[in-house]
């Protein structure tokens, strides 16, 4: 690829970056973490800017990012992924306001806010991701789930299905779990 | 015995702009520039600020990595006289660097990887301390289970670790010599969430095991009103604002702070038309401002003639120290 001067700043870089990725006229923009180095002021630019080309050429944008506010920045619909597998899917107010898997919710209470609730320690997400290589049997995220049903969730892994708004791939959900019970 | 364990007067720290070999360069780059705060004992100070501001230069000439180019660093550790640390010799900074100590930022370059991990956190301490053998080895062992690594790392080498794990041992190394002070420069800012919530708790423990003061630098604005307890914020080499955290996050004053906190992106999607209408589109522009101008003028919404002619006084205003001509008017 043509290197991009040196001497742009980090924000006009990424700039250039969407400018050569919309030469063409494209139906869908995939952004992996645009906007990741750079600062908050920078951030807001570019996600302004990839929000006033989705409208103007009428294109979709899957972006690809670690940071949920981010997402609610920018996202319609939202994906959430766990060890390669896509544990919740919605719209962006229905995972946010009222998000059903527990990795989900885990995740929305583990970042601090600006103005929200002072709480003196964040409630952290126990562990760490598995290697790959040790996936753990049945739902891959069960080692580290408050939620955890032995018995359950390492017996087969959870298919993602409707609820409510949202689809969800957790047993917390199934109806053959409601039987048992 | 003071309350403030640093107190900073004055500091600038001009870099010379690279310029011909026989021409001695005239034009500096004013990393920090005439910046006096001081940190009180036992307290989370922020720094914030956009990449290129000044944060890690002012972090290193606490440290006295860097030799400021003025002003004056006093530190008063617990029942110990002040020192000034601008004008000690390298044979008192020696024994200073047990008591203040740093996170370096990117802990992928500033771990050694050829380096077995009781060597990268230990090594302080076979000089400080003269530890060797299975002292030493118990020593890196406390200090790795007080960071929630396991001891069996010991003889492991860095390459290996995910970025949360290199993050701690980068903490623990700067716990090894029992510090009054740690320099914590974006020790979280590469972590996923997840992970950044382990160790801002990590964090907050050991600070109340062990009493310690934290500068806390970063540019997470969310992190920052978490953890600290007053924030400076930095732009272009000057602390422009300096305050209470929740003065600063409700009531913020300089118009650098509020651009700031209207970039950071909140996860709340409901927030989103709000937010981008506060906005506006800005530009960053390039280009040099004069020295004796607000540097933040070509970028700020309220500039006047006077904010590019002239520099903006210190104002204190409801006990916040803001930099800027019309501080309490806009
Ligand atoms: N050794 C050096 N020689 C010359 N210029 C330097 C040197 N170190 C830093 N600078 C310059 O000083 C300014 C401040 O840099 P510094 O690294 O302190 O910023 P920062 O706020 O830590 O940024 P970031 O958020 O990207 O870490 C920058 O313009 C940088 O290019
Ligand atoms: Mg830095």
């Amino acid at each position: 690829m043509s290197p991009i001067h040196s001497s742009l700043s980090g924000g006009m870089r990424q700039r250039a970056m969407i400018a050569m990725a919309l030469s063409c006229q494209p139906r869908m923009l995939i952004a992996d973490e645009p906007t990741t180095a750079l600062d908050v002021t920078t951030q807001a630019q570019i996600l302004d800017l990839i929000a006033d080309l989705k409208e103007e050429f009428d294109m979709s944008v899957m972006l690809i990012t670690h940071d949920l506010g981010v997402v609610a920045e920018v996202a319609e619909d939202v994906a959430v992924m766990y060890m390669g597998k896509v544990v919740e899917r919605g719209d962006v107010y229905s995972v946010f306001e009222n998000p059903k898997h527990p990795y989900t919710q885990a995740l929305l209470e583990s970042v601090p806010r600006i103005g929200g609730v002072r709480k003196k320690r964040l409630p952290a997400i126990k562990g760490m991701v598995p290697h790959p290589l040790a996936r753990p049997s049945g739902c891959s995220f069960r080692t580290r789930c408050e939620r955890y049903m032995p018995g359950v969730c390492d017996r087969a892994e959870p298919e993602l299905t409707k609820q409510g708004e949202s689809e969800v791939a957790c047993f917390l959900y199934s109806s053959e779990l409601a039987d048992v019970r | 015995m003071s309350d403030n364990i640093l107190e900073v007067n004055g500091l600038s720290m001009h870099f010379p702009l690279s310029g011909g070999a026989f021409r001695k360069s005239t034009s500096v780059v004013r990393a920090v520039e005439d910046v006096s705060f001081s940190v009180k004992r036992g307290e989370t100070f922020g720094v914030v600020g956009e990449s290129g501001s000044g944060k890690t230069t002012l972090g290193r000439c606490i440290m006295r990595i860097l030799t400021p180019t003025a002003g004056t660093i006093q530190y008063t550790g617990k029942a110990q006289e002040p020192v000034e640390l601008v004008t000690s010799d390298d044979s008192l900074l020696r024994t200073i660097w047990r008591d203040i100590r740093m996170v370096f930022q990117d802990p992928q370059s500033s771990l050694n990887p050829r380096l077995p991990v009781i060597e990268i956190v230990g090594q302080c301490l076979r000089k400080s301390e003269k530890l060797s053998g299975s002292a030493l080895a118990d020593r890196v062992s406390t200090l790795l289970t007080n960071v929630g690594l396991r001891p069996e790392i010991l003889h492991r080498y860095p390459g290996a670790f995910s970025g949360g794990q290199r993050q701690r041992l980068g903490i623990a190394r700067a716990l090894a010599t029992n510090p009054q002070l740690v320099v914590a420069d974006e020790a979280v800012s590469a972590l996923d969430v997840s992970i950044q919530a382990q160790t801002l708790n990590l964090m907050q423990d050991l600070q109340e095991q062990f009493e310690l003061t934290y500068i806390f630098i970063a540019h997470d604005l969310a992190v920052v009103e978490h953890i600290c307890d007053r924030v400076a914020v930095m732009y272009l080499g000057q602390i422009v604002e300096l305050a209470d955290k929740d003065e600063l996050f409700n009531n913020p004053k300089h118009p650098y702070t509020r651009a700031l906190l209207n970039a950071v992106p909140v996860p709340d999607p409901r927030k989103r038309p709000e937010k981008r209408a506060r906005r506006g589109a800005g530009e960053i522009p390039s280009g040099g401002v004069r020295p004796d101008a607000c540097q933040f003028a070509p970028r700020c919404p309220h500039a006047q003639d006077i904010c590019r002619n002239s520099s903006p006084p210190e104002k204190q205003i409801d006990g916040v120290a803001v930099l800027c001509h019309f501080a309490g008017e806009i």
